[in-house]
């Protein structure tokens, strides 16, 4: 029987409430968990349990996201620089010396750019389903890139449906080798969510500014030629937004990376969490 | 893809969808779990995994719950039992024939309707904060109670209040020593589907018909009484609805019923699914196939 408890707990940054899932012994190697879109941390509950015997597991919701406070946006200006901004403050609030870092989707952008800042903040990089390359762009995030550059009411059109519950499905079961193992619980609390007053704007905003982490892009890739990190790449190949061309791009620029594809969408853990825990279980001992 | 993953499937009963999570090696002794309200088998979610290893786990979504269908009112009766109906046709077009059945809150009416009418289907109970005796309902049923004996629409809209987030977040937290247990999907994803259109009145219907469970408490004890059904009680004993009297009230009927409490509220799988699930395998192994 698994001991380790998983607890939710609030740390204040900068006046905003972060909500973050803890679990484990905080003397096991620290791993820090990064979400994306459309979820938050409740994306890593399974992941969670599955690793929490083993390592001391923090999974923060970035401000605008899950449970997490999600100021109006004249107060808090919802762009990738910014959110790494907190979550850097939030790394070193709750003292997580050295983590591991695990990141999805929007996590990667957030992860790369504190890294530019603090080169060895993180020990090693597990990234799933996440982009630092112009030939990493899938058919969904092709779709949105007349928005990325120009935000008016006819691009929004291309985006928005992104929000909806079709939209959402799109990260869940768009690839998933079976529609049945995917837990709707994850969809329809997705929809819960951006259903909040606010939030669609939140989302609008830093979908838009999704184009300055392409601006970005090359800085990160020359990070990472140059740093050669210890690098896990875990994908899900059929993803519609970062398909494995993503993964195949950094492992070009990072030999030493070991990557490992699963038949399953984005959101891969949905499917295979536990041969994902696996991987990541050898690959940080 | 692990063995251990779980399905997420669903079957027509009653001429309903009824949506269910399925899990473990099909040929192994099964066990359904009945939730209750204002959750789903979404409530099973850490707990399913923790059993599928040795069990075939079934848990389905009564309907008007989770993501089961939930016809409006004026096509479907929602009385518990045609929820119970509803159920009958499940295991039968499932062809469980042999099953131990874990209920909680309105499953244990479901699923104690269940057993009368299948006691030869039945290899145990377990009941966590599931009720069957008068002296387990606490003050907390006072205004369904009021509503029971004066079906006014005052009385019923009173029990709005029943539906509303704060209501649905404090089900999940009262009796709880440490909040930062508590998972904020499980309250946010039932409020989601509290808040669809026609769910309230859906609900109020079976806060009302909740009297005829009550009336049904001592067919329920006979046949506690009578067939001796291996129980197990695993009961949060700071409950604001089901008392522990509810909880030791079962060892009257049936003397070896064992009975455990758990320092938590309603929801003690959200806090206690690592205990609970320990007694439970424990439980059933002793059972016969």
């Amino acid at each position: 029987m698994k001991k380790q408890t998983i607890f939710y707990r609030n740390e204040k940054v900068d006046g905003i409430n972060i909500f973050y899932r803890e679990a484990g012994n905080r003397s096991n190697p620290p791993l820090l968990l990064l979400n994306g879109v459309p979820s938050s941390s409740s994306a890593f509950q399974e992941l969670m349990t599955d690793l929490k015997e083993n390592f001391y597991l923090v999974a923060p919701d970035f401000p605008g996201f899950g449970n997490s406070d999600r100021p109006d946006k004249k107060e808090y200006t919802y762009t990738f620089h910014n959110l790494s901004l907190t979550i850097e403050k939030f790394i070193d609030k709750i003292g997580l010396v050295n983590p591991g870092v695990y990141a999805l989707g929007y996590g990667g952008p957030i992860a790369f750019r504190i890294v530019q800042r603090r080169p060895t903040l993180f020990s090693s990089f597990i990234l799933q389903n996440s982009n630092a390359y112009a030939e990493g762009l899938g058919p969904a995030m092709q779709a949105a890139e007349p928005y990325l550059r120009e935000r008016n009411a006819e691009t929004e059109k291309l985006v928005t449906p992104l929000l909806t519950l079709e939209g959402i499905k799109l990260f869940y079961l768009s690839g998933a080798e079976d529609p049945s193992r995917i837990n709707p619980d994850g969809y329809i609390n997705s929809l819960y969510y951006l259903n909040r007053p606010g939030q669609q704007e939140i989302q609008l905003e830093l979908l838009q500014d999704y184009a300055s982490n392409i601006a970005e892009y090359p800085q990160w890739q020359n990070w990472l030629k140059k740093q050669q990190p210890r690098m896990l790449l875990v994908w899900g190949k059929n993803d519609v937004f970062f398909p494995l061309a993503a993964a195949e791009a950094i492992k070009k620029d990072v030999p030493d990376a070991e990557l490992h594809a699963y038949n399953t969408s984005h959101l891969a853990l949905e499917e295979y969490h536990e041969e994902i825990a696996e991987r990541i279980t050898a690959f940080l001992n | 893809m692990k063995t251990t993953s779980i399905d997420y499937r669903s079957i027509k009963a009653n001429g309903l969808t009824i949506f269910y999570r399925e899990a473990g090696p099909k040929d192994a002794p099964t066990i359904l779990l009945l939730h209750g309200y204002p959750t789903s088998s979404h409530m099973f979610r850490n707990l399913i995994p923790l059993l599928s290893e040795r069990y075939h786990v079934v848990a389905p979504d009564l309907p008007g719950f989770g993501f089961s269908d939930a016809p409006p009112r004026d096509q479907f009766n929602y009385t518990f039992d045609n929820l119970a109906k509803t159920m009958q046709q499940f295991i039968d077009g499932l062809k469980l024939k042999r099953f131990a059945v874990y209920v909680f809150d309105y499953g244990a009416p479901v699923g104690f309707r269940l057993a009368v009418a299948n006691p030869e289907k039945i290899t145990g109970i377990i009941s966590q904060n599931g009720n069957a005796y008068v002296e387990g309902l606490s003050e907390g049923w006072n205004p369904i109670q009021k509503y029971w004996e004066d079906p006014s629409v005052e009385n019923r809209n009173a029990l709005k209040a029943m539906t509303t987030p704060q209501t649905t977040k404090w089900q999940y937290t009262h009796g709880v020593g440490d909040e930062n247990l508590v998972a904020p999907e499980s309250y946010s994803l039932d409020q989601y589907l509290l808040d669809r259109p026609g769910s309230v009145e859906i609900q109020l219907d079976l806060f009302k018909d909740y009297a005829t469970n009550v009336a049904l408490y001592p067919s329920f004890q006979e046949y506690f009484r009578t067939k001796q059904p291996p129980f197990l009680a695993v009961w949060g004993d700071k409950d604001p609805f089901f008392l522990p009297a509810g909880a030791e009230a079962f060892q009257r009927d049936i003397p070896g019923a064992n009975i455990y409490f758990f320092d938590t509220g309603h929801f003690a799988l959200e806090t206690h699914v690592q205990e609970i699930a320990g007694e439970i395998l424990y439980f059933l192994k002793k059972l016969p196939e």
